[in-house]
């Protein structure tokens, strides 16, 4: 069974190059995600596991109890302990010039718990010393004696040390008394979390854990114990298993797209052995008519669909293993060795044999319907294919008229709109998955009928495209169903962003406010806008008009501010003047509360009527008269202002946040804020998503690639035969190149519009549920799609590029050769 | 009759026509030193034994194929000197084929497949000539029907009407009868003999049936790439009795 079938792959690798490489992408993607997680995994664990090299025993404390010294002394009191002493460890920014890293700040531990070695320098002392490992020492650009900035303290560097590259996981060693300083809060008599213990030889770690029983002990109050003592070993056991909890709930996360990517896989090698059986006809019905019987044939084909899921998984890992590789190259995990997670493999080598083999079974099954004589007719009879169609068509339509029903119930019953939409758009995929068989030949002849009118070229590439409905349709298909999640994704940021921007338009119309968070005391000080800062952003450029404020803080750490005449120019909605005693709020705050009291100047309450205004954004605003009477001193406090071009607020965005390095209690806020955050991260999930769901499209396209190649197996006496009538080469390739268009057109155009759909269906859904009845703005990222639109196209026209060399490659005299 | 005239026009010729397939070290001689010319207006049949050298030498007169050695010329174009783009366009323009698997594309009409050399150069039918060819190959009500609903004498039909309607110098074709029933075949080749009397158009044809050769105006018997025999006027007695001649 098995020999055959590896003759038959090494006798016709172009044949199954595609299908190779369709599984080897999709077991490819499930390889990566388990080898880059593991080993990620595997170099967190020995980082973490690095840092506790020296010691046995770990005493973490839970609770604020007996202070460092007592914990030592009450250590060092039991038999077999060796060395103990607290270890102390905090996070800070290091910075030199541009570049600030985010570290983990270690007290330098005694030379018996030391992890690391000083390769050049020293271990730092005093106040103003720092050791880096070598790594960040140059990213930092200093050697020892250069200077960083911990903080606003200036530091020396002191040495530089052997520790690892790491991304995750980036050290800085300060002396034990800095850290001290630095972590024990102001009176310097907050105890360290944890104690190391080194055991002496001839004790046992367990036996110390024991001995310090009475640190363990449970509080008869709170039930809880102060303290926890462990082998270390126990300890990093605790923390893997921590870690293995996190790292695989992200990759069961990773293995949805897997699992997508997984389906348009199979949709490819289920059609590429369609192609394959279909084209070797005649090979099968030789079979039948010297003997074989139909489960024999059977087994040649299931055995090749296991040769050839084989052969594409072990690629696949081979793959998986080369991208995790560079991934914890990037993170620096790939110095502590690439995780050989064998189980996870053996299940995905699995997996791709196991797609493969289901996905080759219909086609294979099929073969049984070969009759000796009827495999030596050219096609199926057109009865028989006419029947399937109107079985085809009936179910389809079926399940159309249910998920359209389903939708139209999700946008108007009261309750569980979201399910009601998740199963439409299951129905609506089926049915126009399913019925792809009937509108793709007609969609591709519409197409002809216009690119058509450019010349013979086009006309036969159309008519060649739609010539077999079942293979073009389950090209189209497997793009469809890549391309349809991505667009709805877009489609559904797209309409998220623009509904939620202009709802933010709406309630925060001032593009910009720049203020002072009240550092809470009545000490109006605070308030008052830097003149640098004043300076700063009257230099900014894209701005349009804007407002200073008169402001300052109540007595309860609240910012007020005043209405003034060039508010009008940047809020128009905001009134002329407000009365007395009348503070402009956020709807959301007066549908809350309609007064508010406060505490004046002079020790009266002063109680303000609350009206809802968009003018005021987030604050209060009030006129200058109550001003006065609730702020001593009102100070400019607050900067308003309207951009040019609220798109373009990145670069204003750059300049704000500069400030906002030098004034840490700097407030930034608006509109155009906000927009740009919820721009940003959206931008960021559909960046990650769409590149996730991008291996399917991959996938697709080299279906594409796939059913031209194999159509042009089938079809060298035609090429050759236009060849002899006179088609140039480059015309015959242009033939394919328009071919492989049109195919992708078709799976794009689809995608493209089911998925617009599902995204507003799926956007309506949660808003009704959700009960927010404000309009949705539906829209379409039109740049996106277009780029998406693109790269598919322009992917199967470089799909086309082979099987096109090889059609030209036909020479006329093949079309007068007999078969 | 009509006798044949004095000088005819040469449509066709070969000069020390040799072709060698395979490499170097290990080839094949398909035709040897060949020198022949055909007149147009004629309808020759070149005969031979399988692997004689009939097909190649249609090939390379076709401009179907590269030759290695010597000249050919075809419509007042010496072929060899032609590239690739310009053989394309010789095919195109001079040349008609037909072949015995009628090559039709499955995809195109009888009217589709018929125009199809006019549309690949993209030149305009002359409506009268096809209607013309249409019917006198009784094709009329079968013009919209694809080759699947054609029966293979109409399929064979349609190819010829194809390799007529670009008017091409020489139509060559190969083993024109060879999947066609003894009626139909018959009737094919009393067809290219009206096209070759009554439109002069010049037909060379391979074929191993010595009954087809008889309608033919000249045998050429081939063996081990050479001609060895040239039969004026063929009948079927004739030709069997050349080919007879090859085997003593």
């Amino acid at each position: 069974m098995f020999s055959d079938a590896i003759r038959e792959v090494r006798h016709h690798p172009g044949r199954i190059v595609a299908t190779l490489i369709a599984i080897a992408i999709s077991v490819g993607f499930m390889a990566a995600v388990s080898v880059f997680l593991e080993t990620e995994k595997g170099g967190l664990a020995k980082q973490l596991n690095r840092q506790y090299a020296g010691a046995d025993v770990l005493v973490q404390r839970q609770t604020q109890d007996r202070t460092d010294a007592q914990v030592i002394e009450l250590i060092k009191s039991k038999p077999g302990v060796a060395a103990a002493e607290a270890s102390w460890t905090t996070f800070g920014p290091v910075e030199k010039g541009d570049t600030t890293l985010y570290l983990q700040l270690y007290g330098t531990p005694s030379e018996t718990f030391r992890w690391s070695k000083v390769v050049e320098g020293a271990w730092p002392q005093g106040t103003d010393e720092i050791a880096l490992p070598r790594d960040l020492a140059k990213k930092l650009d200093v050697a020892v004696g250069g200077e960083v900035s911990l903080g606003e303290q200036k530091m020396k560097v002191s040495g530089l040390t052997d520790d690892p590259p790491s991304r995750l996981i980036q050290n800085g060693y300060i002396s034990p008394e800095l850290i001290t300083m630095m972590s024990s809060g102001e009176d310097g008599k907050a105890p360290a979390n944890t104690y190391l213990i080194k055991v002496a030889d001839g004790t046992t770690p367990d036996a110390v854990v024991s001995s310090l029983s009475e640190l363990t002990s449970k509080d008869a109050n709170t039930g809880e114990s102060a303290f926890r003592v462990e082998t270390t070993e126990a300890a990093m056991q605790d923390q893997l298993k921590e870690l293995t909890m996190g790292v695989d709930a992200l990759k069961y996360a990773l293995m949805v797209f897997a699992g997508i990517a997984l389906l348009v896989g199979m949709i490819i090698i289920a059609n590429t052995f369609t192609i394959l059986i279909a084209q070797r006809r005649r090979q099968i019905g030789l079979l039948r008519a010297v003997g074989a019987s139909t489960s024999q044939v059977r087994k040649r084909f299931i055995g090749e669909a296991i040769v050839l899921g084989l052969l594409g998984s072990l690629l696949g890992v081979a793959l998986g293993y080369a991208i995790a590789a560079l991934g914890s190259w990037v993170t620096g995990s790939l110095h502590w060795g690439l995780a050989f997670p064998w189980r996870d493999l053996l299940v995905e080598i699995g997996v791709g044999v196991l797609i493969t083999l289901l996905a080759a079974l219909v086609p294979i099954w099929r073969t049984s319907r070969v009759a000796p004589l009827e495999a030596l007719r050219p096609v199926l009879s057109a009865d028989s294919q006419k029947r399937v169609s109107k079985v085809r068509a009936i179910i389809c339509t079926v399940l159309l008229v249910l998920g359209i029903g389903l939708s139209v119930l999700a946008l108007t019953s009261e309750k569980n709109s979201v399910l009601m939409a998740l199963g439409s758009a299951f129905l609506i995929t089926f049915a126009v998955l399913g019925a792809a068989p009937l509108y793709v030949a007609l969609l591709i002849k519409g197409w002809g009928k216009l690119v058509g009118l450019t010349g013979p070229t086009s006309r036969l590439a159309t008519m060649n495209a739609a010539r077999n409905p079942q293979r073009a349709a389950a090209t189209a298909v497997a793009l469809m169903l890549a391309i349809g999640l991505i667009i709805t994704l877009q489609v559904g940021a797209a309409t998220v962003r623009e509904t939620a921007l202009s709802q933010i338009e709406e309630d925060m119309p001032v593009d910009v406010v720049v203020g002072l968070y009240a550092m809470g005391g009545p000490d109006e000080e605070s308030v008052a806008l830097p003149k640098e800062v004043i300076a700063k952003i009257d230099s900014l450029p894209n701005v349009r008009a804007k407002a200073l404020l008169q402001g300052g803080a109540t007595n309860d750490g609240r910012v007020i501010v005043a209405l003034n005449p060039q508010v009008k120019d940047v809020a128009p909605m905001a009134p002329d003047s407000i009365p007395d005693d009348v503070a402009l709020v956020s709807a959301n705050m007066a549908e809350i509360q309609s007064t508010e009291t406060l505490p004046g100047v002079n020790g009266e309450m002063i109680t303000l009527k609350l009206q809802a205004s968009p003018a005021a954004g987030d604050g209060m605003v009030v006129n200058d008269a109550t001003l006065r009477r609730l702020v001593k001193d009102p100070q400019p406090a607050q900067y308003w202002f309207d951009l040019v071009d609220r798109e373009n607020f990145a670069n204003t965005q750059r300049q704000l946040s500069q400030l906002s390095a030098e004034y840490p209690n700097l407030m930034i806020g608006g509109g155009a804020f906000e927009a740009y955050l919820i721009t940003q991260i959206l931008n960021i999930m559909l960046a990650i998503t769409s590149a996730l769901l991008g291996v399917a499209v991959a996938i697709a396209l080299v279906g594409v690639a796939n059913t031209l190649g194999l159509s042009v197996i089938e079809r060298t006496r035609e090429s050759a035969l236009l060849r002899a009538l006179g088609m140039p080469r480059v015309k015959l390739r242009l033939m394919l190149l328009i071919e492989a268009i049109t195919l992708a057109l078709v799976g794009v155009v689809v995608g493209v519009i089911a998925g617009a759909y599902f995204a507003w269906l799926g956007i309506s859904a949660v808003f009704k549920e959700a009960d927010i009845d404000r309009g949705i703005n539906f829209a379409i990222d039109w740049q996106r799609t277009l780029v998406l639109v693109g790269i598919a196209v322009v992917a199967a026209a470089i799909a086309s590029i082979l099987p096109g060399r090889r059609a030209a490659m036909a020479t006329p005299t093949e079309a007068l050769a007999i078969d | 009759m009509p006798q044949p005239q004095q000088a005819p026009e040469v449509v066709a010729q070969a000069i020390d026509l040799v072709k060698v397939y395979g490499s170097k070290t290990n080839n094949v001689v398909a035709l040897d030193q060949v020198s022949v010319a055909f007149a147009r207006g004629s309808f020759t049949a070149i005969m031979g034994p399988s692997g004689s050298g009939k097909s190649t030498l249609m090939h390379c007169l076709a401009g179907l194929d590269r030759i290695t050695a010597g000249r050919v010329f075809l419509g007042g174009k010496e072929l060899n000197a032609l590239n690739d783009s310009q053989l394309t366009k010789v095919r195109r323009d001079n040349v008609g084929f037909v072949f015995q698997a009628f090559n039709l594309l499955p995809t195109l009409t009888a009217r589709q497949n018929i125009l199809l050399p006019l549309d690949l150069a993209g030149r305009k039918p002359d409506e009268g000539f096809f209607r013309q060819l249409t019917e006198s190959l009784g094709l009329t009500d079968r013009l919209t029907h694809r080759p699947s609903e054609l029966s293979g004498g109409q399929q064979q039909r349609v190819a010829i009407a194809r390799a007529m309607i670009t008017r091409p110098d020489v139509i060559f074709a190969d083993e024109p009868t060879g999947a066609l029933d003894s009626k139909t075949g018959t009737q094919l080749l009393e067809y290219m003999q009206r096209t070759v009397r009554d439109l002069g158009q010049s037909i060379i044809m391979v074929t191993h049936d010595a009954k087809a050769a008889a309608y033919a105006d000249r045998a050429l018997i081939l063996l081990d790439g050479r001609i060895v025999d040239d039969v004026p006027q063929p009948t079927a007695d004739s030709v069997n009795a050349a080919l007879a001649r090859l085997e003593r």
